[in-house]
């Protein structure tokens, strides 16, 4: 009885970007526990953070998951590249330029947060050279070519704005994969924040 | 969904809309149903107790720090959820994280639905998938306003979440070798799928005070059924009457863990299949009606049985089955028992000896079993701590489908099995599986160690079941070359609190969280367990020894399974070697370890460097909420008007109008069953029943000031035809119809006046 919530490609709620880490990565597996267990304590993101979840018995999963009401975030090892993954799940509003820009700068801070902490001692580089997109919602952006003709234009918007430059934007995964996007920095230039775009509160 | 992943067009649907034609009517209904009483509550027009209970026999559970309270290791920082005071139960915010329990009876997949489920995991959850104790998936850290999406999606592969949880008839269960075993009477499969199919929502099953546990075993003395620790446990054994095998089940009645174990007592040596059903459904109405409702520690069945004596229940319960209206689902899938036969991919086949990988011999003596049917086995793999991510179940049905087709079963030890594997095919399944990081050996060893959420996400865990079982799992890999065999085949159980949904009473070595207080620190610890036995179908539980910090538990394995390897007498298994040394002995073999040392490491948990606090447990969920039947009743009729509102406001008079006799309805039959449970369904003899009993007999349903008005609501649209209604007609309706059901409450309060006063 309830009108149903359509789902619309230019509207995502769930959207993820990971930016992996420059190999080798010397870190013990409890220091990054330690890390997003710092991040609530000392409330170093502003927005509500639940708690930390540690799936390291399992291969190439989440690792570790820093769970939020927005937000999580894990040291990510799906597909064998371990990385600083964002995933976005609800509270995105206003344009797709938008939501993907909110996801990056969510990742970017914590990306700069993560290669400054002193629990990390300096032991992580993030490879700013390239990210991975995905939107996690099947009904609205299926893994196909129409999405990725929707969304494409946008996100490279966006993504010239973080590599100052136009980046190559490949579609990945098979069909039955949420919607995903390699993004490399053309020439081998690097994603960075721009100052005033990060709007985090 | 496999349009959707290969579709070609942008859809801007909801998935409600998009699944319409891919459901089973009556799913789909209930989950509209549901999702309106998500907004009810929203509304605050339901109140959060019954919400609660209603949402737990949705499978939507809560979980740790939902009161919006978490220790991080220096205070206690409340945490800032956005919705506010908004609650989905008792000290439960809304929008703090759920688990989703997903019902997988038997725990029987499919390829489609383990694509299905690890999208939802993908999507909603943390990408991670949790087989259970109970061939359940569960989800974690699940926002509830999502849950009518998941539960749509899995509806349209034939998937329910109804009575996951709550005071209902939960998961039932079967030995995940049923049809393939070697030593088993018979398959078990189809019973246990008819059984579950028929008390799902079934009348009598409705007003629990507490869950109620239902298991199958083909074998007596394997423990893949686990049948002494169920409310109901159904042990296959046949009769061999004038040359005729007859088939039928031993039933066992009142067994669980808990805090305080009891194992099943034996109800009938002989129940035939014909009776299987009708049986189960007569213990279920003397549970309803003779269980405890007010104190829910002692309201499982376990707990009538004793008040009774076994013989005394066993009167009650035949006493019950004359009482039964026949059913013709008690037998009806009896005539298509064969429906039930599985169809493997490939045909069978022969191992061959030049074929097998590096390490495949490993592998296949602790995870493969030959079938009975020549030329296929069983190939167990072992998810660690029962975990497995999106991408992994993703490519495991890609496999399924490769090797085995529709014959995948999830197990009660957190594993998976592909069933009906040709022999020639393991070498190239192993290679597969390792390609996923899902070849680990072990199946049933020392190391495929079982574990309950605890303080991971459960609010009740005292201690970290799952950073000790990830704890002794990595140690006890890298010794498992070097481990003893008999040591090697010891089974280790762990649960976060004394709730035993770890199940450690029937391990080898059991361990249950509990914690102690020393030196002005809270430190975590673990009550041993020794001599449960798994085998036998669970056949006994074992006793705590003492209790031991949870650093010194990896000491204390190490240390009684090398006392064992060396002291155990030819022959000897672990429960016997127990009861020789005795557990004085055994204890004073840890006394060592039971003293916390003046170390920092001992006060926090395994895989937690908080300093360790239990100051943030929640309230429990497990038991759920013991709410009355006519709650529920009552509540689902102002749903029905808000729904004939709804339909009222976009112009739809005559389903407006019928929406609001079926509230009356609805409200009408809560309150009949009250005074005479057994009225049918049919609304004419609600009506009738509800007449005669509530307006004639008595004038139970009469308003002190009002008379009987509001009775004629009903009365006067029953058997009316809803067309070529009026809008302004529909609206009165509506409005009669709402007046109807606060007469019902009235009504139902009058009714309960006696014992209110109490």
């Amino acid at each position: 009885m309830i009108e149903p919530t359509h789902a619309s490609i230019m509207e995502p709620q769930r959207i993820s970007v990971k930016f992996a880490f420059v190999p080798p990565v010397n870190v013990p597996h409890a220091s990054f526990i330690l890390f997003f267990h710092r991040v609530i304590q000392d409330k170093l993101l502003p927005e509500t953070l639940i708690d930390v979840a540690d799936y390291s018995h399992v291969h190439n999963g989440p690792s570790v998951l820093l769970i939020g009401h927005e937000a999580h975030y894990s040291i990510d090892a799906t597909n064998g590249q371990i990385g600083l993954k964002c995933a976005v799940k609800r509270g995105l509003t206003g344009s797709l330029d938008e939501r993907i820009r909110r996801t990056f700068d969510k990742t970017l801070h914590l990306a700069n947060l993560l290669t400054k902490h002193e629990s990390l001692a300096g032991g992580i580089q993030v490879n700013t050279k390239s990210a991975w997109f995905s939107i996690e919602d099947r009904l609205a952006a299926p893994n196909t070519d129409l999405t990725f003709s929707h969304v494409a234009p946008v996100l490279a918007s966006v993504a010239t704005r973080y590599w100052g430059s136009q980046p190559v934007l490949s579609r990945l995964g098979t069909a039955k994969e949420t919607f995903q996007v390699d993004i490399s920095g053309a020439d081998g230039s690097e994603c960075r924040a721009p100052t005033r775009t990060l709007r985090l509160v | 969904m496999a349009f959707l992943s290969k579709g070609t067009a942008m859809t801007h649907k909801s998935w409600k809309e998009v699944l319409e034609n891919a459901t089973d009517p009556a799913l789909a209904s209930e989950i509209d149903a549901f999702e309106t009483e998500l907004l009810l509550r929203k509304q605050g027009r339901i109140e959060e107790k019954l919400f609660a209970e209603v949402r737990l026999r949705r499978g939507a559970y809560g979980q740790r720090y939902d009161n919006g309270k978490r220790f991080d290791g220096y205070k206690t920082q409340d945490i800032a959820f956005p919705s506010g005071g908004i609650t989905k139960g008792p000290s439960t915010l809304w929008d703090a994280p759920g688990m989703q329990r997903i019902k997988i009876p038997f725990g029987g997949l499919f390829p489609d639905q383990m694509d299905v489920l690890a999208d939802l995991a993908e999507e909603y959850s943390d990408g991670i998938l949790h087989v259970t104790t109970r061939q359940d998936i569960q989800l974690h850290y699940v926002h509830i306003d999502d849950t009518p999406d998941l539960m749509r999606r899995l509806a349209a592969i034939g998937i329910t979440t109804r009575e996951a949880c709550g005071n209902s008839v939960r998961n039932v269960t079967a030995c995940p070798y049923s049809g393939v075993c070697k030593t088993e009477s018979f398959d078990v499969t189809p019973y246990a799928k008819a059984l579950a199919y028929f008390l799902l929502g079934h009348p009598d099953t409705q007003d629990f005070g507490r869950k109620f546990k239902i298991a199958f075993s083909g074998c007596r003395d394997e423990a893949c059924g686990l049948t002494a620790m169920h409310d109901i446990g159904a042990l296959a054994v046949t009769r061999e009457v004038d040359g005729k095998v007859l088939r039928g089940f031993e039933l066992y009645v009142g067994g669980g863990l808990g805090a305080v174990p009891y194992q099943a007592k034996l109800l009938s040596d002989w129940v035939p299949e014909t009776e299987l059903l009708p049986i189960s459904q007569a213990v279920c109405r003397v549970f309803a009606r003779l269980g405890e409702k007010k104190n829910r520690a002692r309201a499982r069945l376990k707990f009538v049985i004793q008040k009774l004596g076994i013989e005394e229940f066993k009167k009650v319960v035949a006493e019950e089955r004359t009482k039964l209206p026949v059913d013709s689902r008690w037998t009806s899938f009896l005539a298509d028992l064969s429906a039930a036969e599985e169809t493997p991919r490939r045909d069978p086949s022969l191992l061959t000896i030049s074929r097998r990988p590096g390490e495949f011999d490993i592998w296949k003596k602790t995870n493969v079993r030959p079938q009975r049917q020549a030329g296929y086995s069983v190939a167990t793999i072992t998810l660690p701590l029962g975990d497995l991510t999106s991408s992994q179940m993703r490519a495991l049905a890609d496999l399924a489908r490769k090797y085995v087709g529709d014959n995948v079963r999830a197990t009660v030890e957190q594993n998976i099995v592909f069933r009906w594997v040709p022999d020639a095919d393991l070498p190239d399944l192993y290679k597969d599986l390792k390609a996923l990081h899902l070849a680990d050996p072990g199946a049933g060893t020392i190391v495929d160690i079982t574990a309950c959420p605890g303080t991971d996400t459960c609010k009740l865990g005292i201690s970290s079941s799952r950073g000790l079982a990830a704890e002794l799992r990595r140690d006890l890999a890298a010794k498992s070359a070097h481990l003893d065999e008999h040591v090697g085949n010891l089974h280790i159980k762990i649960s976060g609190c004394f709730n035993a949904c770890g199940q450690h009473h029937i391990a080898d070595m059991g361990f249950w969280g509990v914690q102690r207080k020393v030196g002005g620190r809270t430190v975590p610890h673990f009550q041993v367990v020794l001599g449960g036995k798994f085998e036998q179908n669970a056949g006994s539980n074992g006793l705590a020894i003492g209790a031991v910090p949870s650093k010194n538990i990896p000491a204390v394995v190490s240390r009684l399974s090398t006392h064992y390897a060396e002291n155990r007498t030819k022959g000897e298994r672990f429960q016997d070697y127990i009861d020789r040394t005795g557990k004085a002995k055994l204890r004073a073999l840890l006394d060592d370890l039971i003293t916390v040392p003046d170390n920092p490491n001992y006060y926090s948990d395994w895989g937690d460097p908080r300093v360790y606090s239990i100051g943030d447990l929640g309230m429990g969920e497990c038991a759920g909420e013991v709410v009355p039947l006519a709650h529920f009743g009552l509540a689902s009729a102002e749903r029905q008007v808000f729904e004939g509102q709804l339909l009222l406001d976009q112009g739809q008079a005559n389903k407006a109008a019928e929406k609001a006799y079926q509230a009356m309805l609805v409200a009408a039959e809560a309150l009949t069953r009250q005074v005479f449970y057994d009225v049918g369904n049919s609304p004419d003899e609600i009506v009738r029943e509800f007449k005669k009993r509530l307006c004639e007999e008595t004038t139970l349903f009469h308003d002190p000031f009002a008379g009987d008005r509001f009775s004629h609501y009903l009365f006067k649209v029953h058997g009316s035809a809803f067309t070529n209604m009026e809008l302004d007609a529909a609206h009165r309706r509506i409005e009669e119809a709402t007046l109807f059901i606060e007469a019902a409450h009235a009504c139902y309060a009058r009714m309960n006046l006696p014992a209110a006063a109490e």
